[in-house]
């Protein structure tokens, strides 16, 4: 009898044991990592009125690196991001290809927004609702990397900042650089 | 000044509590009875350390007192009194400190009603254990969760308040310190259960010396998870009175298996069995309360009741590990002491109900904790994403529920020891009509669907056993047959019966729908027209308020409202619910109308049975309080197992 | 055997309400009739056939009336259904069906879409879970996920399968002591109601 009380508390013991150590190992919210099921496949179709009549399709930016953003003039955090959106797009002076989508907000406020607060990349409005979907976005704002092959390389949750998206940009042409030099490439041609 | 005092008040808990226990260990060793005859005296001066750090809280938040830090990120001027009061525990460490203010108090009460025995091992050690309690608890509030860190606010400053959500309704004021006083309350049947280790008196006296403080605790906790489901229904209103938020699951677990003790503990009462059962449940309920308090305050989960981090975490898992460690270790060392007295005849008996009940709460206690922690080993295991939800919980708790119920039903009749065919055929007779008429009045009021049908039929089989009993004791005792933990037991099942059916109805049968209604338009729902009459804004001192009114069925005028709270910004709808006996109506508003667009977005939900819920919690609550009273007078020590001569010398 | 008719006695003198019940029987007999011929009504409820007849019809309607999830048609029922096996993403611990998140709201009408393209549930839960990490508030049933699923089930029936064999172990050892008969107690419970 003495044996089984042992085990069985052993048993719990154990089990406790266990359940102390995934929560210390559990991040404390928030620090999760940023994950998403596109990452690595094909970039959602993308294609959409402009803010000035004209249409805007993400294919036409194939073989260049493109930044899908998603946001609203009604979120803080999306006009605190904007600045470095101005800098890194290639229609103000930057590097790369902006493409922003406004989240159920209203052509004229977002009309009215960028030009306040400057910007002259693509941006598609209206009913847009349903590409967030297509991406998955949780919560604005958010920027899904777009590689020069069409896949959606990475997703950036929140704000973000030029330099966290160049130099991931970077990394990521000396990866594949790498890759391609050294044996089976799982590239797609045209990277 | 209110700072200096309120860290005066945590040292002097700190410090007492530190003293305490070392003079209870040094009368332990030298014997000397003078030193531990002080018991009360110390546990005074822990309760007053606490005390005054509470007084210092609320002077703080009553004057605006931002040179606190914890005040200027809960306290704000527009705040009403009510809900300046209730901010000491809208936040991670004013909740600490009333939990170190309810935990002194029952100290010091139990030191009160043990004043006379204090030359007796077991109640000194369960009083060192309840110390070093608490200890932990104020060692926590001079360290990582201090409440009295010093601020210095710029001048003109105010504080946002208390969370909007919390805010939002009364009984956010009551909610925390009901679930408290139960929560806290385990500590006392915990503290006895590991003195009763420590001193190797593990026989049945230690029980009925707890036998009060645990149904007391329960009652209590059972209190706060109703308020609690009441207030999410009342101010969250889309998600309904039960989420399966992680937070919630984590109050209902030490509830789970505090309720299987409450039935297992008669057991042993009776027959001398299951010692180690009893002990590991009572074990398993403190540390369950800790580890949800973890639950709550570290963010390891994601809740709509999670405070934000901090270094508390860390501090409160490692006092569950040593809880778990130190139960467990005593528990094994025992071991053999812990041998059962008596054995089971047979499974058709009111002890083979017990352990069919216990096997079922502890099965709901494993669902429920492995639903909870499942995502986070999945994730630390493998590195996936999922989640578990309600989907996952309602189908695997409803059958449960349901052999709950069916239990509920057969083990009232069932005597001691055996039972034959016969005997429960003849008693159980009346209890079934009950259920088949329950089931064909269910049937005719258009009821469908097997879960729904299942749960009303056997709730009404388990009614019909509760009310024979009921019955049959009052019957022979006059009023006496309501008091006393067997007749009290009886209508706190009839409480659980009337929420498990209340459950099932209202998750069967509710029905809602999205509208966007222009003014004097009307929707048609669940047999109800609703029609949108006008809205305006009221402006008050902590909020901007839309107001809009909505006619149901041409009669009653509801007015559900959407605030915007000005320190903080954000929005916070107010349902408005009428209530009624078969349905509650429910209205929310989803979107404001605006310049652009007049219409307003409505969502209406038709609850049926829903008030059913709060009105079998107050009986549970009535049904708790009658069984804390004694019952017929009954020697506690005349039970089967002949206790051992010291147990008889000491538990008295 | 005197253990067994210690705790009989016990049984019967002990104030505890539902231990009353031994005086049961008896109460609810009419009050001419001995205690050993029990009138007809009451030997009628015994009957086995009644029971039987009983639990058949119980069963027999409450399985009639089963009632599934509604799996097509445009209704709001369906949407919320539906709506209800999805995280809102946006929020903690709310469902889509429970939440006023802006997201939640786009959620919805990309199911009301779906629902009137005439895709099937599996369909359109399928659509999110492609697009989102843990949205689907119903663990997996296959992976590593199935285990929430598998793990309870097993415990749990072990656990009662244990405490079976453990119970028929202990009442076979308790029962070679015993002389007495089931009828034997309750006309022991029966007389000792009496004594009351």
């Amino acid at each position: 009898m003495k044996h089984r009380s042992v085990i069985v508390a052993a048993i719990f013991g154990v089990a406790a044991l266990g359940l102390v150590i995934v929560f210390a190992m559990s991040p404390a919210g928030g620090n999760k990592d940023v994950r998403s099921p596109i990452l690595g496949k094909v970039a959602p179709a993308l294609t959409g009125q402009n803010l000035h009549g004209g249409t805007v399709d993400l294919d036409s930016f194939k073989g260049e690196w493109v930044l899908v953003n998603f946001f609203a003039t009604w979120c803080p955090p999306c006009v605190l991001e904007h600045p470095e959106l101005v800098r890194l797009s290639k229609d103000d002076g930057g590097q790369l290809q902006v493409v922003s989508v406004g989240f159920q907000d209203s052509t004229a406020k977002v009309k009215e927004f960028f030009a306040d607060n400057g910007g002259s990349w693509p941006v598609i409005t209206g009913d847009s609702g349903q590409i967030g979907l297509e991406y998955g976005v949780k919560a604005l704002p958010e920027s899904f990397l777009v590689g020069p092959n069409g896949r959606v390389i990475a997703k950036f949750e929140g704000g973000i900042t030029a330099k966290q998206v160049t130099d991931y940009i970077t990394k990521a042409e000396a990866e594949a650089g790498a890759d391609t030099s050294s044996s089976k490439s799982s590239q797609e041609p045209g990277s | 000044m209110n700072r200096a005092l309120g860290l005066t008040g945590l040292i002097i808990g700190f410090g007492g509590s530190i003293v305490a226990i070392f003079m209870l260990i040094g009368a332990l060793r030298t014997r000397r009875a003078d030193l531990a005859k002080m018991g009360r005296a110390y546990s005074l001066v822990v309760l007053a350390g606490a005390v005054l750090a509470v007084v210092a809280m609320q002077l703080a938040l009553a004057q605006r007192d931002y040179t606190i830090l914890y005040v200027a990120q809960n306290g704000s001027s527009t705040t009403p009194f009510l809900f300046n009061v209730a901010a000491m525990w809208s936040a991670l460490e004013g909740s600490i400190l009333l939990w170190g203010i309810i935990l002194a108090g029952y100290i010091t009460v139990v030191a009160h009603k043990v004043r006379k025995r204090m030359d007796d091992p077991l109640v000194i050690w369960a009083l060192i254990v309840m110390f070093a309690v608490s200890i932990f608890f104020f060692g926590l509030m001079l360290t990582a969760a201090n409440p009295f860190v010093a601020n210095s606010p710029a001048p003109g400053f105010d504080g946002p308040g208390p969370n909007p959500l919390l805010q939002n309704h009364v009984l956010m004021a009551f909610h925390p310190p009901m679930l408290y006083l139960g929560y806290v309350g385990f500590t006392v049947p915990f503290a006895f259960a590991i003195a009763a280790l420590i001193t190797g008196r593990v026989g049945e006296g230690w029980l009925i010396e707890t036998r009060r403080w645990t149904l007391f605790a329960w009652g209590f906790l059972t209190a706060g998870i109703i308020l609690g489901a009441w207030w999410s229904y009342e101010v969250l209103g889309w998600g309904g009175y039960w989420g399966w938020d992680p937070v919630e699951n984590a109050s209902l677990l030490p509830w789970l298996t505090g309720t299987a003790y409450i039935h297992s503990v008669m057991v042993q009462e009776r027959r001398g069995m299951l010692r180690v059962w009893n002990l590991s449940l009572l074990c398993a309920t403190f540390s369950l309360t800790i580890l949800g308090t973890f639950l709550t305050r570290s963010g390891v989960v994601q809740s709509v009741h999670a405070f934000t981090a901090g270094s508390v975490g860390p501090l409160l898992l490692g006092f569950f590990a040593l809880i778990v460690a130190v139960s467990v270790g005593l528990i094994g060392w025992r071991g053999d002491q812990l041998r059962s007295v008596g054995r089971i005849d047979s499974a058709v008996s009111r002890e083979g109900a017990f352990l069919a009940n216990n096997l079922v709460f502890a099965a709901l206690a494993f669902v429920v904790m492995l639903g909870t922690v499942f995502p986070l080993i999945v994730e630390a295991v493998a590195g996936d994403a999922l989640s578990v939800g309600p989907p996952y919980f309602n189908r695997m708790t409803m059958p449960l529920g349901l052999t709950l119920l069916f239990l509920m039903a057969i083990a009232p009749v069932l005597p001691w020891r055996k039972a034959s065919g016969e005997l429960l055929r003849e008693r159980l007779w009346w209890p079934a009509w009950f259920g088949i008429g329950s089931l064909a009045l269910s049937v005719v009021l258009g009821a469908r669907g097997i879960a729904a049908l299942l749960a009303f039929t056997i709730g009404g089989f388990a009614a019909g056993s509760a009310f024979r009993q009921i019955a049959l004791a009052t019957r022979r005792q006059g009023w006496r047959g309501l008091v006393g933990r067997a007749n009290g037991g009886m209508v706190v099942h009839l409480g659980t019966i009337m929420i498990g059916v209340a459950l099932a109805a209202s998750m069967s049968f509710m029905s809602q729908g999205e509208f966007t209604l222009a003014r004097g338009e009307t929707a048609h729902i669940g047999g109800h027209t609703v029609r949108y009459v006008d809205s305006h804004t009221v402006e008050y001192n902590n909020r901007i308020s839309l107001i809009a009114r909505i006619k149901v069925d041409d009669k009653v005028v509801y007015e559900p409202r959407l605030n915007r709270f000005r320190a903080s910004g954000q929005t916070v709808p107010t349902p408005s619910v009428k209530a009624g006996p078969r349905s509650d109506i429910m209205l929310s508003i989803t979107s404001a109308p605006s310049e652009d667009d007049p219409s307003l977005g409505l969502r209406v939900i038709v609850w049926p049975m829903v008030t059913w819920i709060w009105v079998g919690g107050l009986v549970m609550l009535f049904g708790t309080v009658l069984a804390i009273f004694p019952g017929k007078r009954r020697n506690p020590l005349q039970a089967v197992s002949e206790p051992t001569p010291m147990e008889l010398e000491h538990s008295r | 055997m005197t253990e067994v008719e210690s705790s009989a006695s016990q049984n019967g003198a002990d104030g505890l309400g539902p231990s009353a019940d031994e005086h049961v029987g008896v109460a609810d007999a009419p009050k001419g009739a001995s205690t050993k011929v029990k009138s007809r009504r009451a030997k009628q409820r015994q009957r086995w056939w009644w029971w039987l007849l009983m639990a058949g019809a119980a069963l027999a309607v409450i399985v009639s009336s089963s009632s599934k999830p509604p799996t097509e048609g445009v209704g709001e029922e369906r949407l919320f259904y539906l709506a209800s096996q999805l995280k809102c993403v946006q929020c903690v611990g709310e469902s889509v069906a429970g939440s006023a998140a802006p997201i939640a709201v786009q959620f919805r009408s990309q199911i009301r879409e779906q629902m009137g393209k005439g895709l099937t549930n599996d369909e359109i839960l399928d659509y999110f879970a492609s697009r989102y990490d843990d949205v689907l508030l119903t663990p997996p049933s296959r992976g590593i996920g199935s285990l929430v699923w598998v793990l309870p089930v097993v415990v749990i029936g072990g656990c009662a399968l244990g405490l079976g064999l453990a119970i028929r172990r202990w009442s076979e050892t308790s029962g070679q002591a015993r002389v007495m008969t089931d009828e034997d107690e309750s006309l022991v419970a029966e007389a000792l109601a009496d004594d009351d």
